[in-house]
């Protein structure tokens, strides 16, 4: 149950109180927050914003509750809260809930369990898709088994393993109708907008919604790829607030591949991108309207699916975390021999020679560099235009849009690319090395803009990082 | 100027140590160049002596690993063959391996250029392993452990004094590194604390020396850091993890380790193969500050030779099947920025958990380092950039001029070429990227062509400018038309708004 933010004049003593130790450590905060039911993460707030721009914006306001759920759609609440950081730091944000969370809630609800719009007009909440596949464990596909031609090798299993996706995810399937209530439980206008998902790329949103109140959005699903969906007020700073997501339109008929007659793939990973700067978050939380040219963004921390540094590698203390972490962002497999001229082979019953597809998405607001330690990246589709794979160009901005390797995939902001990692045996390894593994070979993933390795101005590798695992030979039987 | 109200929101005590009055930080910087400066004779005397010590030491540890792991192969081999004769379960895949080569040949998948098939599969293998939120490797306290937060995770890379080569080749390539620091002057007169790496001829400069084997080549470097834990990332070359560099899926460098990796070879058509083209290697240790601090350098990877690919005198080709270039001409170029604020840090800095800033990079000064391949001279104290380069004009009798551009920077940059005139300059054609030609693909096992190679002039990719990011390579070959000063002015853009913050020109001088 959540617990109950407090009334305006609970606020003020915590604000005296908090205000005579104005350098609070992440230690006490934790303790007070443990002794307060989070109180004090609400006096940081209030704290941090002048008395009367506190109280006013603050104050008491009809926000909507729960609401009877309406089949086939999908109800969205605009909730505020407290995340933790990668160096337990507590930051202010706001996202897309699914359910009504208030701002000193334990666990606000700011970002949704992955939803699935159905052909059917269903809407079924799960972290896996499609629905009656089977789950790998750990987030790691078994292979059919070895590939006696190709010592070392495996295998793959064609249309059998289902992906997990992270949390914000909507996926459409095509031919579906998109229904979505977007509840505003917040102080400003904000709006629910799906980027280029609308004939001719356009923008198709709720347009704003005011303090309290509610709007509807339908719309028919878009050809199959990978979307963000945002809140463009005062653009990129609600993104940066937390209000985003991402939207991948899939044919459910043809469940594992980026769109029809595209490349085919083993599983796919959903891979969003986001930075905070808290700055800006500071400005928010107070009440505040962030001026960009006055305040410039400045990131203080680097997520990966909302993880960051070790949380994000799996590293962390919490077991839960970590196996998330693992089905949903880092990559893993077994090694195969492919051939990037055709990801979609299957000269072998129930087999397909291919990789797994990251579908890589920047809803933050700097311009990463993902680089693939281990295997490089084969590029097939930005923004869901695919790329040619003979008679290429370089466009007017000076990108090359022909099907490429790559070990360092830009990903500017609002940028979509969809990259197969082949998963195949490291090129450069020699010989002996590769004959004689024994082990998982575990290889790092990270942003080369190195200024997103970090957490709170330091912490390195605590930011934009993942990894990726070829699994070790498997024992038969 | 005061700290905005609103920073406040989130509140740790790295933030109250951060917010030293500006005097008192001025102050602090000073005295701690001073007493750098007084140490730096020192540290230079001591290192000199150490790098000959080491020097001489080196072999002889050499020959002594290399034994100790000949022997110890031939032990395991024997060990291995003796489990097998007995236990007539394989406990791991059945899948053959070959067996040791004394020489460093490479077996290579079946010659095909389709993948090998057979049968229908018809193991079913199991595991249903979870992950474990613990370490299953020793840290820099050779113990497992867990860790208990992002600090201790940052701080206790897994760090090791003399880690192994396993399953060591003699090679054919190899070098050995030091880390060193040292102030470097650049070309606009500014001097800044740079670490570097260095080889015993390369002298201390920036960037590090050239490193250029061959496909196929077993590549050894030899690395002893003489300033604490380094490691060296081979970028985009991809080797084992032991081989790969990075402390949190290997280990860090504690005292001397040789990195050993087989670039692949290249074949005609196919685009699965081949590693020839242009890298660079860097420190993964503390990443963000350390490649600020310079310890980067080039490296590229030469094709082997084919034999319906043969080689004019005086060229080399790109890549196995790619174009013939001058060697002549052959350029590096890589784009470098400094925000001078990063070079008065210390090489954990941050690890702890304090806060040093590393999320705002804000250079003031940038530069376009590099210059022609084959006539570089590394030498102590160097800072290699070009004023202007030579570029062989069309017709000229001579191959074209190949520019290997690296982006040893952490900003976007956009590069745009000019006619003499001022007017774009169609001129440069892009052959690969990050290492890997661009090919066309569309052919099912067919003849992968280069784009480069292609006679329809429209598969080349002739651009004016080009946008490229941090740690991104492409090759490309350039071809004026006419004689004359050519531009390629390189901008540097902001990593949030795209704004522009550097511009450097380069001259390219056509004849």
């Amino acid at each position: 149950m959540s617990e109950k933010y407090p009334s305006p004049v609970e606020r003020a003593s915590v604000l005296q109180e908090s205000s005579q130790e104005h350098l609070l450590n992440r230690a006490k905060v934790l303790k007070l927050g443990a002794a307060t039911g989070f109180g004090v993460a609400v006096g940081l707030a209030a704290r941090s914003a002048p008395a009367v721009a506190s109280s006013s914006i603050r104050a008491p306001r009809a926000v909507p509750a729960a609401v009877e759920p309406i089949p086939g759609v999908l109800d969205l609440y605009i909730n505020e809260g407290y995340t933790k950081m990668v160096d337990d730091s507590l930051v202010y944000q706001r996202g897309f809930g699914d359910r009504p969370s208030n701002l000193g809630d334990k666990n606000p609800s700011l970002r949704i369990v992955p939803k699935i719009f159905g052909r059917d007009g269903s809407v079924t909440e799960s972290r896996s898709y499609p629905l009656d596949a089977v789950k790998p464990v750990a987030g790691t596909p078994l292979p059919a088994g070895p590939d006696p031609a190709n010592p070392g090798q495996y295998f793959i299993r064609r249309n059998y393993w289902a992906s997990y996706f992270p949390q914000r995810t909507i996926i459409a399937e095509t031919g579906s109708k998109i229904r979505i209530r977007v509840f505003n439980r917040l102080a400003g206008t904000h709006e629910l907008t799906f980027a280029q998902t609308g004939h001719g790329r356009v923008d198709l949103g709720t347009g704003p919604i005011a303090p309290g109140g509610e709007a509807l959005l339908e719309f028919d699903a878009p050809y199959p790829g990978t979307y963000i969906y945002h809140d463009p007020t005062n653009a990129p700073v609600q993104r940066v607030m937390g209000l985003f997501g991402a939207l991948v339109v899939l044919d459910p008929e043809d469940a594992w591949r980026v769109s029809p007659g595209q490349a085919g793939f083993e599983r796919q990973w959903l891979w969003i991108t986001h930075a905070i700067c808290t700055t800006w978050t500071g400005i928010e939380a107070a009440g505040g309207t962030v001026d960009q040219d006055k305040y410039p963004a400045v990131p203080r921390y680097f997520m990966l699916n909302d993880r960051s540094g070790y949380e994000a590698l799996g590293h962390s203390p919490d077991r839960a975390n970590n196996l998330a972490a693992h089905e949903e962002s880092l990559v893993s497999g077994y090694p195969r021999q492919i051939d990037i001229r055709d990801f979609g082979e299957d000269l072998t019953l129930g087999t397909i020679r291919a990789g797994q597809m990251v579908r890589l998405v920047n809803a933050g607001i700097a311009y990463h560099q993902i680089h693939f330690h281990g295997n490089h990246l084969w590029t097939v589709r930005r923004n869901n235009v695919e790329w040619p794979r003979e008679f290429g160009k370089v466009d007017e901005d000076g990108h090359v849009a022909l099907q490429q390797w790559e070990d360092v995939v830009e990903l500017p902001p609002m940028d979509r690319k969809d990259c197969m990692i082949p998963m195949k045996r490291p090129p450069d390894a020699t010989d002996k090395v590769w004959y004689a593994r024994t082990e998982d070979w575990g290889y790092p993933m990270h942003c080369h803009a190195e200024m997103s390795q970090t957490a709170a101005g330091g912490l390195y590798p605590g930011g934009l990082v993942a990894h990726w695992e070829l699994k070790a030979p498997l024992t038969e039987g | 100027m005061n700290t905005p109200f609103w920073e406040s929101n989130v509140t740790t005590e790295l933030r109250g140590t951060s917010q030293s009055p500006a005097v008192s930080e001025k102050a602090k910087r000073e005295a701690r160049a001073k007493r750098e400066r007084e140490a730096k004779a020192k540290r230079e005397r001591e290192a000199k002596v150490k790098r000959d010590r080491v020097a001489k030491a080196k072999r002889e540890r050499e020959a002594k690993a290399k034994r100790e792991r000949e022997a110890k192969d031939k032990r395991e081999r024997e060990d291995k063959r003796k489990r097998n004769d007995k236990d007539r379960k394989p406990r791991h895949s059945s899948t053959p391996r070959p067996s040791a080569s004394p020489t460093p040949t490479r077996s290579v998948p079946p010659s095909t250029s389709a993948p090998a098939t057979s049968s229908t599969p018809t193991a079913e293998p199991t595991r249903t392993t979870l992950p474990s939120s613990t370490r299953s490797s020793g840290d820099d306290d050779g113990q497992p452990r867990d860790y208990d937060s992002q600090a201790d995770f940052s701080s206790h890379q897994m760090q090791q004094g003399t880690p192994e080569t396993e399953h060591w080749q003699d090679p054919h390539y190899s070098v050995s590194l030091d880390v060193s620091n040292r102030d470097l002057r650049f070309p606009d007169g500014e001097e800044f604390r740079m670490w570097v790496f260095d080889s015993e001829e390369s002298g201390r400069g920036f960037p590090g020396p050239t490193l250029r084997p061959k496909e196929g080549e077993i590549f050894h470097a030899y690395v002893e850091p003489s300033m604490g834990p380094h490691t060296i990332h081979w970028h985009g070359m991809e080797p084992d993890p032991r081989n790969d560099g990075v402390g949190h899926t290997s280990f860090e460098i504690d005292d001397h380790y040789t990195y050993q990796w087989q670039a692949e070879p290249g074949r005609a058509g196919n685009p699965n193969y081949g590693a020839a083209g242009t890298y660079f290697y860097h420190c993964h240790v503390n990443t963000p500050l350390h490649a600020q601090m310079g310890l980067l350098g080039p490296l590229v990877v030469d094709p082997v030779v084919l034999a319906d690919f043969p080689v004019s005198a005086g060229n080399r080709r790109a890549f196995a099947d790619g174009p013939e270039y001058d060697i002549e001409t052959e350029s590096l170029i890589m784009p470098f920025s400094i925000d001078r604020r990063w070079h008065e840090l210390g090489h954990a800095a941050g690890l702890s958990g304090e806060d040093v800033g590393l999320n705002r990079f804000e250079p003031t000064h940038f530069y376009i380092t590099g210059g022609l391949l084959n006539s570089r001279r590394e030498r102590e104290g160097a800072v290699w950039a070009p004023s202007e380069l030579p570029v062989n004009v069309i017709g000229n009798g001579k191959a074209p001029t190949l520019m290997r551009l690296l982006d040893g920077n952490y900003l976007p940059n956009k590069l745009t070429f000019y006619h003499p005139d001022g007017s774009p300059a169609r001129i440069a054609e892009l052959i690969s990227h990050d290492g890997r030609p661009f090919r066309h693909s569309a052919s099912q096992y067919g003849v992968a062509i280069p784009t480069s190679m292609h006679e329809d002039p429209k598969a080349h990719l002739f651009t004016h400018m080009l946008s490229m990011g941090a740690a991104e390579r492409y090759d490309i070959l350039l071809h004026p038309e006419v004689s004359g000063t050519y531009i390629m002015v390189m901008n540097w853009n902001n990593w949030i708004t795209g704004a522009r913050v550097g511009r450097k020109e380069l001259r390219l001088v056509a004849s």
